[in-house]
């Protein structure tokens, strides 16, 4: 009897997990292809670890650092590397470990705000404008040009010196630089799948045109905008650093990527203390390669057309 | 043809006028009015304030906005840029006293990364999928995300603080007379330069190339018994870099950005120099000035490319 009921038990167990795994696979089959195509892209998902441990370190900071990125100490000056500070100190005596992973929070934050700034602006007006055409259209295609005839970093160094250098006014100047592309992209898209046959129906249905815009359309045009999205987080904290190390970004107390590369301009910082500036110099470097990694990655998943 | 390209210069007229009417506006927009951006602040400072009163009257800065706008734009459109608020220098002399190194890096830096971009890129197009082919997309990658004042940093270091071969920076010194002493300066900036652009140039050439490879023509030639390198050079490259050279255009806007920072990192005095330290010293007028420049600039070279473009592939016309 024992033994029955506990080769039943058994059947049952055995059962219950060959169910689950059938249903995990069927589960796998449905699930997201381009998320599978993504992860055999090894390149994608070593920028995707980076990029992760990156953005965990800067955003858990006092986890990884007990310095205060801002806290002066005029006993060690430009210190070079060791078991106190592992990246050594710089010329008013701050740790620069702690200020990578502080100035890193400032810089991605602008850099990712922005890039999700230009995105719903883009999208936002992309749409409505290649959904409706007309004089609406011509005029904010008109003003997208006017936007992008400036080069980019000239317009940003003219409007932050004129409306002032805080984190938060660089993020509205990045994003009203760079809308325009997004707002390209959204209403090229936007402009063939109006003409698709079910945009019609709904028209003639005599649904509102803001519904049929953004809650109908919108989500089919998307398709490219995530890549964007990554591509230009990556291109907006590099100009961020540009920006800040022509001393002409976020005021320079505040630490972030460019400012910390600011500071060592010097060619005698340059030459004698290496720590000061080549430790942020790689980590910019690996966590724009990083973005730029996935993005690439989603783009040939998402787009193969795209694939070289 | 002809209408084709006046169509296109006329076209251009609207956004010139939109472009010069915004800068106007940050103009507007910075401390300090035109009395003080038209004249030597040494002789603003002699005036009394009934004198300054009656010239701000004479210039008509009681005027509205619009009218002073175009008073302005017909002030530029006959060359009159105003001076430097910090020297009191006339803006075109500063102007036209850095344009000829930035010209000079632009041209060095353009030259270096066609070459690089292309032959590398037209390299990973025939190796497609080897490992070559990988290299160069992950060295590609590199290049477009490291930041360019980074790698300057890191050039000046080794190659002119360690190795000492080459100057730190600026464009010449007292002694050089000709462009070939004076060349030992350019090396550099426009190396960094020039290979920071080169990655853009080497992707654009590879599919390029990829997509002349597929096509018919080169499959008549293979079997024809051209010898494979043939094929690949005499056929497949020469077509492929036509747009590729055409292009150039496009990179304008990141040459001129790039210009600026690397100009600052090698203390190289052009034009991108001149407008950082413009910025940094609140040199408004000059900055607008500049600024405004860049962006004719840019306007022209599209311009300038779309009738290239036209110019050499005739289904562009019928679609307009």
């Amino acid at each position: 009897m024992i033994t029955l009921s506990s080769k039943k038990r058994f059947d049952k167990k055995l059962d219950k997990i060959r169910d689950t795994k059938i249903s995990q696979s069927a589960n796998k089959k449905q699930s997201n292809r381009a998320l599978r195509k993504l992860l055999n892209n090894r390149l994608a998902v070593i920028g995707g670890i980076v990029f992760a441990i990156i953005v965990i370190m800067c955003f858990f900071a006092p986890l990884f650092t007990s310095y205060d990125p801002l806290a002066i100490d005029m006993t060690k000056i430009s210190k070079a590397p060791s078991m106190t500070n592992i990246l050594g100190t710089d010329q008013v005596g701050r740790d620069i470990f702690t200020r990578i992973l502080y100035g890193g929070r400032i810089s991605i934050m602008i850099g990712f705000g922005s890039a999700l700034g230009c995105a719903a602006v883009g999208v936002l007006l992309g749409c409505y404008s290649g959904f409706k055409g007309g004089l609406i259209d011509k005029v904010l295609v008109r003003i997208s040009e006017v936007f992008m005839a400036f080069p980019q970093l000239i317009l940003v160094l003219m409007l932050a010196a004129i409306i002032g250098r805080s984190a938060s006014n660089i993020i509205f100047i990045f994003i009203l630089t760079g809308w325009g592309s997004v707002f390209r992209m959204v209403r090229s898209q936007m402009l063939s799948i109006r003409e698709e046959e079910y945009v019609q129906s709904l028209k003639v249905f005599g649904i509102n045109d803001l519904i049929i815009c953004y809650k109908h359309m919108m989500p089919n045009a998307l398709g490219p905008i995530l890549v964007n999205i990554t591509l230009s987080t990556a291109m907006f904290i590099l100009e961020e650093a540009a920006l800040s190390y022509l001393g002409l970004g976020v005021a320079p107390e505040i630490a972030t990527w460019g400012n910390i590369l600011n500071s060592s301009q010097q060619l005698h910082t340059l030459q004698n203390y290496w720590w000061a500036w080549l430790p942020v110099g790689i980590t910019i470097s690996l966590f724009v390669m990083s973005i730029n990694f996935v993005g690439d990655g989603l783009r040939d998943t998402t787009d193969p057309s795209q694939q070289g | 043809m002809f209408k084709y390209i006046i169509k296109k210069i006329i076209g251009m007229i609207p956004m010139l006028i939109i472009i010069t009417f915004l800068i106007y506006l940050l103009l507007e927009m910075t401390p300090g009015d035109a009395v003080s951006r038209m004249m030597d602040p040494e002789a603003i400072a002699r005036l009394s304030e009934q004198e300054l009163t009656a010239i701000r009257e004479l210039y008509g800065l009681n005027d509205p906005f619009i009218i002073r706008y175009f008073k302005w734009l017909f002030q530029i459109m006959q060359g009159n840029f105003g001076t430097s608020i910090t020297s009191g220098v006339p803006v075109s002399t500063i102007i036209g006293r850095a344009l000829p190194a930035t010209i000079e890096l632009a041209i060095a830096a353009l030259f270096i990364s066609t070459f690089l971009g292309s032959v590398l890129g037209v390299l990973g197009a025939i190796r497609k999928g080897t490992m070559t082919d990988n290299l160069l997309t992950f060295a590609g990658m590199i290049g477009v995300s490291i930041p360019q004042f980074f790698f300057g940093m890191v050039c000046i270091l080794i190659f002119s603080l360690n190795l000492e071969w080459l100057p730190v920076g600026g464009r010449t010194d007292p002694s050089v007379v000709n462009f070939f002493d004076r060349i030992q300066y350019l090396v550099l900036p426009s190396l960094v330069l020039g290979i920071t652009m080169t990655a853009g140039v080497m992707r654009y050439a590879r599919s390029s190339m990829l997509d002349t490879m597929n096509k018919e023509y080169i499959r008549t030639a293979r079997s024809k018994g051209i010898p494979e390198w043939r094929v690949n050079l005499v056929h497949g490259f020469r077509v492929s870099l036509t747009p590729v050279i055409v292009l150039v255009g496009f990179r304008l806007p990141t040459l001129i950005a790039g210009s600026v920072v690397i100009e600052s990192i090698f203390q190289w005095p052009g034009i991108g120099n001149t407008f950082s330290s413009a910025i940094r010293a609140s040199n408004y007028n000059l900055v607008m000035m500049i600024a405004l420049i860049f962006v004719f600039m840019v306007l022209f070279a599209s311009t300038f490319v779309d009738i290239i473009t036209a110019l050499l592939d005739p289904r562009v016309k019928l679609e307009k």
